[in-house]
């Protein structure tokens, strides 16, 4: 029985892999395991990759006899990272399961409904918490040395690490969904909760070197802090590093907290999972509706859409959060950037790379944003509405752009004032700055939903098909990107060739230029929606 | 008076609906029925102006849906078999988002989602988002969306399928008080003792073609709608 249900377990956790979710269709054998070698692939070199080359930055500390701090750090952000994997799944996928119910009504002892969830999560949280562990282990083997017992004892401690995965994953599992069903605004918790561990992420990557140097220079004064104030860190990490005795302690703790955990999971489990779907209740109050335009109550709806869903606005709009970090980066470091603004390299004047290469900079984050570009998709089999009802096909379709430039346009305009604030060009070559970012945020919008009109897809079954993984999203992203690189790349050609030609005309002639080329591309985008998008709109 | 005159829609080389006319005129309550795949929904979805059609002419009061699309949709509403609606919305946004497409003015539109909702013992609800309703509370909310505008034609794809007893004897009278002031409603429905008990004019459609229309009695004469109906389908 529980092989039945861990099978079941399992195709669920990896559905990807074995049905395309844009064609809602199973894939073939060869596709399946294709998916799967790319997933392995994906996580050897880049996850691998990046904790071996932490692992080999810290393995010095290791080669003079803090082995045990050596793991204890790697075991802790194994820890870290088993937990981000799996919490999510275990919040759905053990207390959340849409298949409870009917599980529940099948003649399936609940132990075994029970096993079979908590080893599907045991399973992520083990595939998790190996990725930082192994390139340690691989490390150390190779440049400090290793035993037999030692290999045993790295194996022993994969083990244990995911037992204590599975053990937190259950606890933080449970707590978000008690806290889940409470919150009324998920969407924009979820979002600072993600941005929250992106910023980390990039904290950590960011301060690693400085970190490890601080480490291996102080590496005695750390370990006696460890050791003084986070004893079962030490334990931890002398049970990878191969003592006997920490081992079996730390296995006998953690089987012991699993076997409270799985015992009161299991007396609770029938009412967690037949009342953990019930959402915080909105009370209704009657009340004074307010009235809108009905291009008001579609941008609103557009609005709304966006702002419901955690997956559409990290995906289409953490470009705004880019800019913002931009623009007071730049106001910060301002000092150092108009020290470079007054240099010249050769006949090269400094400070004109700088405004263009400060504009491509822009147009690749403004690109970042591509609200528009799923926006047609994501009506998906709700497109009957809008077809239904007595609105102009041009309003539903600049409704969409509309959003997108609302979002984009005060962050970018910030930005450009930051860049104009802090290169201080003159007065010519700021103006252009400012109008260009405002006519390519217009320009990305309609390029946006351009894509999203000549790649629809309605016929997903879960959001972030469209969002995340649909052509439309890719021809928009790479398309911004492409331009960005394209206006900062094209004016090493001008400065060395035409700018000369011309007669040494200053940088506002080019970025004049791309203003110009700009609008006549946001031009016949227009025109384009206006005609022939409307009429894809109107056929599908 | 909603004028349906020889309309034909194709997908690929299939008739979905083929050479079809019909008139429904104020206070009539039309049934629509047919096996699955007869054509139904495709006409329904071409009335109401979701679908395009190869060819022929549909318009109401002499308002042609093909040339003035929008004035045509403000008169009508449409409420399909399965209500995928806005889940993102709670109860209470996506009756105002209708209420603002069709320009129903504030004490209005207030009235009028105090009185269906409370027909239809949705008014708790309301604040709930839509993703958290059941089929049946999806259908009663999307009923209040039609009514919430008053329209002149009510245009539905198996209403019933999904709303429990209770809430389908309601929508019945409903049906009817709209005709008794001088709309229409035109549905399709598989239970066809429904349609006997409410409907003035019946049609009939198979494989695309309607194959037979009219008033109740002309219809099924002395048989039932039943047997009248399992007749005209062993028909070749």
């Amino acid at each position: 029985m529980i092989r039945i249900l861990l099978k079941k377990q399992l195709t669920e956790i990896f559905r990807k892999f074995f049905v395309d979710t844009k064609k809602n269709k199973a894939r073939s054998r060869l596709s399946t395991i294709l998916w799967f070698l790319i997933f392995a692939a994906l996580m050897i070199v880049f996850m691998g990759g990046t904790f071996g080359i932490y692992s080999y930055g810290l393995y010095p500390i290791a080669q003079v006899g803090f082995g045990w701090l050596y793991y204890a750090i790697f075991a802790l952000l194994s820890v870290l990272l088993g937990i981000f994997g799996s919490v999510f799944s275990t919040y759905s996928g053990l207390y959340l399961a849409k298949d409870n119910d009917i599980l529940l009504s099948m003649p399936v002892p609940v132990s075994s409904i029970l096993t079979s969830r908590l080893l599907g999560v045991y399973f992520i949280g083990f595939i998790f918490s190996s990725v930082p562990m192994i390139p340690a282990f691989v490390i150390k083997f190779i440049f400090v040395g290793y035993s037999a017992w030692e290999i045993c004892a790295a194996v022993l401690f994969l083990f244990l690490l995911s037992l204590i995965v599975l053990v937190l994953s259950c606890v933080f599992g449970y707590i978000v969904a008690r806290i889940s069903v409470k919150l009324k605004n998920k969407s924009y918790i979820v979002v600072a909760i993600a941005i929250a561990f992106i910023a980390l992420y990039y904290y950590l990557c960011y301060n690693a070197g400085a970190f490890f140097s601080d480490l291996i220079e102080n590496v005695i004064f750390y370990s006696e802090k460890v050791k003084g104030s986070a004893y079962p860190v030490y334990y931890i990490g002398s049970a990878a590093d191969g003592g006997v005795l920490p081992l079996a302690v730390c296995f006998a703790v953690v089987i012991a907290a699993l076997f409270i955990t799985v015992y009161i999971i299991s007396r609770s489990f029938i009412k967690i999972a037949t009342s953990a779907n019930v959402t915080a209740r909105v009370k209704y109050k009657q009340k004074e509706q307010k009235v809108h335009s009905v291009a008001g109550a579609i941008l609103l709806k557009e609005a709304k859409r966006f702002t419901s869903s955690p997956n559409y606005m990290l995906n289409c709009g953490m470009g705004v959060l880019f800019m913002i970090a931009a623009a007071v980066l730049m106001l910060i470091k301002a000092g150092d950037l108009s020290g470079l603004s007054d240099m010249r390299l050769g006949d090269l004047a400094v400070k004109d790379y700088i405004a263009v290469i400060a504009v491509a900079a822009m147009f690749l984050m403004i690109s970042t944003n591509d609200i528009a570009a799923p926006s047609v998709s994501l009506e998906g089999k709700a497109l009957w509405q809008v077809r239904s009802l007595p609105v102009d096909t041009k309003i539903v379709l600049r409704a969409k752009y509309l959003l997108q430039i609302y979002i984009n346009a005060i962050p970018a305009l910030f930005c450009a004032g930051c860049v104009i604030a802090v290169i201080r060009p003159d007065v010519l070559t700021g103006l252009l700055i400012a109008l260009l970012t405002a006519a390519y945020v217009v320009l990305h919008a309609l390029f946006c939903l351009f894509c999203g009109l000549i790649k629809v897809n309605l016929e997903w079954t879960n959001e972030i098909v469209p969002i995340k993984q649909s052509m439309s999203v890719f021809l928009a992203l790479f398309g911004g990107w492409g331009y960005a690189v394209a206006v900062g790349g094209l004016y090493f050609l001008f400065d060395m060739y035409l700018s000369e030609y011309l007669g040494g005309v200053g940088v506002w002639v080019y970025l004049a230029l791309i203003l110009a080329l700009t609008v006549l591309f946001a031009a016949l985008f227009y025109k384009w929606i206006n005609k022939k998008g409307v009429k894809i709109f109107e056929s599908l | 008076m909603l004028k349906i005159e020889h309309l034909t829609k194709t997908f690929d080389t299939v008739k979905a609906v083929d050479d079809l006319s019909l008139t429904i005129n104020p206070g009539e309550i039309y049934g629509f029925i047919g096996h699955n795949g007869a054509g139904k929904t495709t006409t329904l979805k071409s009335v109401c102006g979701i679908q395009n059609f190869d060819s022929g002419e549909i318009s109401f009061d002499g308002i042609s849906l093909l040339k003035d699309p929008i004035a045509f949709k403000r008169q009508i509403a449409y409420i399909p078999d399965n209500p995928d609606m806005y889940d993102y919305m709670s109860g209470v946004k996506y009756l105002n988002f209708i209420a603002d497409i069709f320009g129903v003015g504030a004490a209005e539109r207030k009235e009028r989602i105090k009185k269906y909702a409370g027909i239809f013992e949705l008014t708790n609800d309301l604040g709930q988002p839509i993703s958290s309703y059941s089929h049946g509370m999806k259908q009663k909310l999307a009923l209040i969306g039609a009514w919430i505008h008053s329209p002149r034609l009510i245009i539905m794809d198996e209403p019933f399928v999904g709303l429990d007893p209770k809430a389908s004897h309601l929508l019945k009278e409903m049906m009817h008080e709209v005709c008794a002031a001088g709309g229409s409603i035109f549905f399709s429905t598989h239970v066809l003792e429904v349609a006997e008990k409410l409907c003035d004019k019946v049609a009939i459609i198979k494989n695309g073609r309607l194959i037979k229309s009219g008033t109740m009695e002309e219809v099924k004469g002395d048989s039932s709608l039943e047997t009248v109906f399992l007749d005209l389908e062993a028909e070749k």
